[in-house]
């Protein structure tokens, strides 16, 4: 962004006290002149700092500096800009598949930033209510932030109307308050898992500014290039074709017995592969009303205990991934 | 926008029981417009070694000859076959011999070795540093999208027809997630006795 | 001077010019030179090949440690030589350098028969550039490859090479020759070729047959006919007798 497309600037003290913060003040020697000069910059971050944030230009003096660049070339000359990023990446990925009564949602724990690993264990799946769990991918402190409110909303839905929010309604509140930040986005990836209310599994993701589907199966986050296609084609079939007389496949109606290792083989092909998946691996089930948990024994799996014991529950398989 | 991703394809090669396969898309662009869907981007060096290559179309050709060049060199002068290991070697020294001024292209490496019968794979970043795996090595615009799906496919010991399930399988589902692969594909299998080279009938989207 | 450069007769005006009978004469010359050279020759056996040659410093008061005519090119091949000991440290010089070149581009020792072809090539532009004369050397390159086996290969000035199973070069060549012709038969073991190889030698040599006037490559062929490797590097298959080793065949 360049400073001479934004007209109509004029100069104010507020603008010349917040440019000289801005500018290492130097002694400098120029052509036999000895001026005390606060140096402007001319750079694009520059201007991209003051049109954002105090919406204050002043074309002439810029102008000025422009002819005087040459002269500024010494590098000693050259002031240090600052720019806040509100927006960090700390790597992760999270996936869902929906099978005909069951929900699976996981995510791996490792935390990083850059190439550093901040913490082996940040979980990153939640559960929301007995029939819905949500997994939030991105920058850490929107994720938390995000998810806080999620559950602050589920509950005032909870007190207003005396039943557990709806996995549909869950999914279409995240759309509004995704989109209510359409313009300061949180920086999550959100995969919504769990039970519709007829039963079913579902599977709803969404984009960081609301934008949301319900899926048989999606993987987001740092390693979702690699765990995607793999999913097309072990959830979707896609590439696949029955066997001549064989039944047409139905995606989103798979056994979790063949599910639960695609899970599994999913993530341990991201971390062998990527260096920001790894660690630990948890990975939530959620069954539909009255469906039989016998499966989920072989796998160690836990209950997470249910506000309604008759209902939808909630069980959770924590596993190791490699740590290098 | 990367000079790698200006004509998009990718190529990948795995290792089976006494066989190994190659595989390559067959989308030419230029940038996002889609050129041709008949440009393969692996061609034979020896009766049972393949050379792939992925990355800059013009230097994808102009590599295919200089090795064509090389390898028919080689071939004449010492009176016999160039193994797949020498041939990676060979490889490697061509593309480090432009080390600042490189060719835009990562070679995958696929034969059968005539002396041992051992099966090889190799790859290369384009200024030639060796990779060389005992799985499967992928390169091109869609590298993450088959590391993801081939770490999920691939097993030790495949038989042939199996590998080419595998193979074809990893290909056709990663390219299908990047727009600048697909367009049909083609896949030899190599074992000691034939290549097999089936074009598979793929999305065209 | 009317008949060009130097006074060599009217077709010596060019080096590389051909007489009215089809001959480079100095060509001639430079195997003159050779045969004026210490009698070197190689035998190859069924499991391996020895290269050998008479060491002789031509006076007592040279150290004869530095002299060396039996020359390591790469770990596969070793080379001997009669005639000129300058030219032939050129070459050797040369010969390393391709071998290294090779290996830069393969990642592996050249075969013995493409590193004599190399040394060829060099030997025949002596034969055909301006401003120089030919190699004073006839070489005997011995080799083993994965591809050929164990082979053997004779250099002359003018560039030709010849595979041989048996051959000599230098002073006493013809009646070296004629003596291998004798004595070579083709199951021949290396250690019962190293024996030959000294009984060769000693027709015709010159002042005693010691260790220090004796040196002697060997090619040993691996087991399995398969380059061996250790710590990623090629196991030497051609190497250099130790005094103490030509102590005990003599």
């Amino acid at each position: 962004m360049r400073i001479s497309t934004i007209e109509g600037g004029h100069s104010s003290d507020r603008g010349d006290r917040s440019l000289s913060l801005c500018f290492r003040s130097t002694r400098v020697h120029l052509r036999g002149l000895h001026t005390r000069t606060p140096v402007e910059r001319c750079t694009d971050e520059h201007h991209l700092h003051f049109s954002l944030f105090s919406a204050y230009t002043q074309p002439n003096r810029c102008l000025a500096m422009a002819l005087m660049q040459p002269l500024l070339a010494d590098a000693q000359l050259r002031p240090v800009g600052h720019q806040f990023n509100p927006y960090s990446e700390n790597g992760g990925t999270i996936l869902a598949i929906a099978g005909a009564d069951f929900a699976v949602i996981a995510g791996d724990t490792r935390q990083t930033e850059g190439y550093s690993i901040q913490t082996r264990y940040a979980p990153k799946v939640f559960k929301l209510t007995d029939r819905a769990v949500l997994a939030v991918n991105g920058f850490q402190a929107d994720c938390s932030e995000f998810v806080k409110r999620v559950l602050q909303r589920i509950e005032w839905y909870r007190h207003a109307h005396s039943k557990q929010m709806p996995l549909k309604a869950i999914a279409r509140m995240i759309q509004t308050m995704l989109y209510g930040k359409r313009f300061f986005p949180y920086y999550t990836y959100n995969i919504l898992g769990g039970i519709e209310e007829d039963g079913t599994g579902a599977v709803y993701s969404f984009d960081p500014v609301g934008s949301y589907e319900r899926e048989a199966c999606r993987a987001a986050g740092a390693a979702s290039s690699l765990i995607q296609p793999f999913l097309d084609n072990q959830i979707y079939f896609k590439n696949q074709t029955p066997a001549p007389g064989a039944a047409p496949f139905v995606p989103g109606n798979l056994p979790i017995d063949v599910v639960l290792p695609i899970v599994i083989d999913s993530f341990t092909s991201a971390t062998e592969r990527h260096i920001e998946v790894g660690d630990g691996l948890e990975i939530f089930i959620v069954l539909a009303k009255g469906r039989d948990a016998s499966q989920l024994s072989s796998l160690n799996a836990t209950e997470i205990p249910a506000a309604d014991p008759t209902g939808e529950r909630v069980f959770v398989v924590r596993r190791d991934l490699k740590k290098d | 926008m990367s000079i790698m991703e200006y004509n998009g394809g990718s190529v990948l090669a795995m290792k089976g029981k006494n066989c190994v396969a190659i595989a390559s898309d067959l989308r030419l662009g230029n940038q996002a417009m889609t050129v041709a869907t008949n440009f393969e981007k692996v061609f034979p060096v020896t009766d049972c070694l393949y050379l792939g290559l992925a990355g800059l179309a013009s230097d994808v050709i102009t590599l295919r000859e200089r090795f064509r060049f090389r390898v028919n060199m080689y071939t004449i002068k010492e009176e016999r076959q160039i193994e797949p290991a020498t041939f990676a070697q060979l490889v490697s020294s061509t593309l480090y011999e432009k080390r600042f001024g490189p060719y835009f292209v990562e070679p995958v490496i696929a034969g059968i070795s005539k002396k041992t019968g051992e099966p090889f794979i190799a790859a290369t970043d384009l200024i030639g540093c060796l990779n060389f795996a005992k799985d499967f090595v992928v390169c091109g615009t869609a590298s993450d999208k088959l590391f993801g799906v081939a770490e999920g496919l691939w097993e030790p010991d495949l038989e042939p027809e199996d590998l080419f399930e595998t193979i074809s399988q990893t290909l056709m589902n990663a390219v299908d997630r990047d727009a600048f692969s697909g367009w049909g594909a083609i896949v030899h299998v190599i074992t000691p006795e034939k290549v097999i080279t089936r074009t598979l009938k793929a999305r065209m989207d | 001077m009317a008949d060009g450069a130097g006074s060599g007769g009217a077709y010596s005006f060019s080096l590389t010019t051909f007489n009215p009978s089809g001959k480079l004469v100095q060509i001639e010359h430079a195997l003159a030179a050779v045969s004026q050279g210490t009698t070197s020759l190689g035998i190859k056996a069924s499991n391996g090949i020895v290269i050998a040659t008479e060491k002789k410093a031509s006076s007592i008061l040279i150290d004869d440690s530095m002299i060396e005519k039996v020359s390591i090119i790469c770990p596969n091949i070793g080379i001997v030589y009669s005639g000129m000991g300058p030219d032939f440290r050129v070459l050797v010089g040369k010969a390393r350098k391709s071998a290294q070149a090779y290996w830069k581009m393969y990642g592996e020792y050249p075969p013995a028969k493409v590193l004599a072809q190399e040394i060829a090539t060099v030997m025949q532009e002596a034969t055909q550039s301006g401003g120089v004369r030919p190699f004073g050397v006839s070489l005997l390159v011995a080799g083993w490859d994965d591809h050929r086996g164990p082979s053997l290969y004779q250099i002359d000035p003018s560039g030709s090479f010849w595979a041989w199973k048996a051959s000599a070069i230098g002073k006493n060549m013809v009646n070296a020759k004629t003596f291998l012709e004798k004595r070579y038969h083709d199951d021949i073991s290396l250690e019962d070729a190293i024996h030959t190889a000294l009984l060769t030698l000693k027709e015709g040599f010159e002042g005693q047959m010691t260790e220090k006037t004796l040196e002697i490559g060997v090619i040993t062929v691996p087991q399995d006919n398969v380059l061996k490797m250790k710590d990623g590097r090629p196991v030497p298959t051609f190497r250099k007798l130790t005094q103490e080793e030509i102590k005990d065949y003599l």
